[in-house]
């Protein structure tokens, strides 16, 4: 069998199999050596091995809201999903491309989806896994009998996904009301790992109302196409068995990131009992294996957490300190998982970040990323700009500008195409 | 395994294939051995292996050692079968445990071999298109090298940077923070 051989790969060892060990090496690795050689250089670059070698962070999906009537500017997105019941408003989407590229990597508009899918104005970004993101349609928050859209921007393949089968209802005017376990709020994860399966994997946590700490849940597979009701496997369970369900804990907080890593999403819930926050992982069942104590921070009286996500293989968190006259924020990561030890890899005020020293209110910035590769968090000074806080050197950036801002999906691509995404623009 | 010597087993043992090396040595395999390899499964479903399956790219000396790893983890297939099938009591996973134990102790005395047998086992895994060999050979590569600096790269495999310095200063710049 012939290989093209190439000055400077390594010799006696053909591009195909280079591409595969070079598949295996963390992207940092992978990076540096576009140095060794004008062919590994070549190897790397090249469009059609690119998709088969790791990816890292390219930038945000930025979501601005606007309400119908509204022209657009001057939302500043104050108002949380659910806070505006009765009044409809829909997202726009840019992309923030970090590598600064002239093309764009991906359409932030989403037209490869509106222009097949008649009748669908808008979509939102619920959430992202691995290079897929999962969106909702429609302009309303509270029209769900939609369903869902699995997508690859990079490939711009897409799946729709039924409504789980839960209807929103506006919440009863008084205690005791017969509809009270009715559910009023949706979470919903996306689980992709294309190293263990092409298949997706969705979980809806539904908060019912009346019942603050009850938990619902609904999964969904690509691989069987339906929704399964998990919330009554789950209450048996908690009698005793080793996976208790989530709804002994409390609520889920999704706006604060969640991490998909050992084959488990995690994410953050508050346990009202305790009045504590814990880091729950579940797995695609929505199976309860660990909970994590939130770390302790001694030396500050008022904790709170942040963020949750992962970096190097790692879980990592974020978490803020308020004292009567300035606010720093710890960012931690779990070495040792098994082990639940927490190392604090840095601390850093208000002031190093923004330049001013107190922040008072909690919602003045948010935590939008932890760099999966590196040593970077991003954070969005609202009003102002999204910074990136670099941990070895302290260095504060401006990532973007812009000062309109809501929501923010960081992105990493998965440039493989899919038959489990079957339709193609 | 205490499932060997079912029905199917037996037909899959009778069945004989004879690969050919490209120094022409002969070696006598089970079907259930050689369909590891995907490139020969095809070649039998398409009935063109009557007479034998000449390899011309791969030698005596590495096509055993191929044939060794596809023996082992061919009975350890077989015998995963069987267990989940029809047996979960404690003692049969003891057994399995046990049986996975072995195979990843086999598995790593295999990579123990010097840098240019690594090399064709690789370009036979992928040529015979064995995903388990693949990866298992390419990810002892990939541990080798992940951490090194293109500096200690250039160096273990003997290459010469032909990158201008202005070209190795461009790439520096986009991926700087690669070299932090």
């Amino acid at each position: 069998m012939d290989f093209p051989k190439r000055d400077g790969a390594v010799a006696g060892l053909p591009d195909d199999p280079l591409v595969e060990i070079l598949s295996r090496v963390p992207v940092k690795s992978l990076c540096r050596f576009k140095c060794v050689s004008k062919g590994w250089r070549d190897l790397i670059s090249d469009p059609l091995h690119r998709r088969k070698l790791p990816q890292t962070l390219e930038g945000f999906f930025h979501g601005i809201r606007r309400k119908h009537g509204e022209i657009h500017r001057g939302e500043g997105g104050d108002v949380g999903d659910g806070g505006c019941s009765g009044c409809s408003y829909w997202f726009d989407y840019v992309f923030i491309d970090m590598m600064g590229r002239s093309v764009p990597l991906v359409d932030p508009s989403f037209s490869f989806l509106t222009e097949e899918l008649p009748g669908l104005e808008h979509v939102r970004i619920l959430h992202s896994c691995n290079g897929l993101l999962l969106l909702r349609h429609g302009p309303d928050p509270y029209i769900h009998t939609l369903g869902y859209v699995v997508c690859n921007p990079a490939t711009e393949e897409w799946v729709a996904v039924p409504n789980s089968g839960w209807e929103y209802s506006d919440p009863p005017e008084r205690d005791g009301d017969k509809d009270s376990v009715r559910y009023i709020s949706e979470y919903t994860f996306l689980i992709f790992d294309p190293a263990v399966s092409s298949h997706f994997r969705l979980l809806q946590f539904l908060h019912k109302i009346g019942i603050l700490n009850e938990v619902g849940l609904r999964t969904y597979s690509s691989e069987t196409g339906v929704w399964t009701d998990r919330s009554g496997e789950l209450r048996s369970l908690d009698q005793g068995g080793q996976s208790p369900q989530l709804g002994s804990f409390g609520s889920v907080s999704s706006s604060l990131g969640s991490a998909f890593i050992n084959g488990m999403l995690h994410f953050i819930a508050n346990h009202i009992q305790k009045d504590q926050e814990l880091i729950v992982a579940v797995d695609w069942e929505g199976k309860t294996h660990e909970v994590i104590s939130w770390p302790q921070f001694h030396g500050c009286s008022r904790s709170e957490p942040a963020f949750v996500g992962q970096s190097q293989g790692r879980l990592c968190c974020i978490s803020e300190h308020r004292d009567h006259n300035s606010t720093q924020i710890t960012i931690w990561v779990l070495e040792d998982y098994e082990k639940e030890e927490w190392i604090m890899k840095d601390r850093v005020s208000s002031f190093q970040l923004f330049g001013s020293v107190k922040w008072l209110f909690h919602f003045d910035y948010i935590v939008v990323a932890i760099h999966p590769d590196r040593n970077l968090i991003f954070v969005y000074h609202r009003g102002q700009k999204l910074i990136s806080y670099n941990m070895d050197n302290k260095e504060v950036h401006t990532v973007s500008a812009l000062v309109e801002g809501y929501e923010w999906t960081p992105y990493v691509p998965y440039l493989s195409e899919s038959p489990v995404l079957s339709k193609k623009h | 395994m205490a499932s060997a010597g079912s029905g199917d087993e037996k037909a899959a043992a009778a069945a004989m294939i004879t690969l050919i090396s490209s120094d022409n040595e002969k070696f006598e395999v089970t079907e259930a051995t050689a369909t590891l390899s995907q490139t020969i499964r095809h070649m039998i479903e398409d009935g063109c292996t009557d007479g034998g399956v000449p390899l011309p790219n791969v030698t005596s000396k590495i096509l055993a050692r191929v044939i060794e790893y596809c023996k082992k983890h061919a009975t350890a297939a077989a015998g995963e079968e069987g267990s989940s099938s029809s047996f979960s009591d404690a003692a049969f996973l003891e057994v399995d445990r046990a049986f996975l134990e072995e195979l990843e102790e086999f598995d790593d005395a295999f990579l123990e071999v010097d840098r240019a047998t690594l090399f064709d086992l690789i370009l036979a895994a992928n040529y015979l298109d064995i995903k388990g060999l693949l990866n298992l050979t390419c990810q002892k590569v990939a541990d080798s090298v992940k951490g090194k600096t293109p500096e200690q790269i250039r160096e273990m495999y003997n290459i010469v940077n032909d990158l201008t310095p202005e070209e190795e200063a461009e790439i520096r710049r986009e991926t700087q923070w690669a070299f932090e």
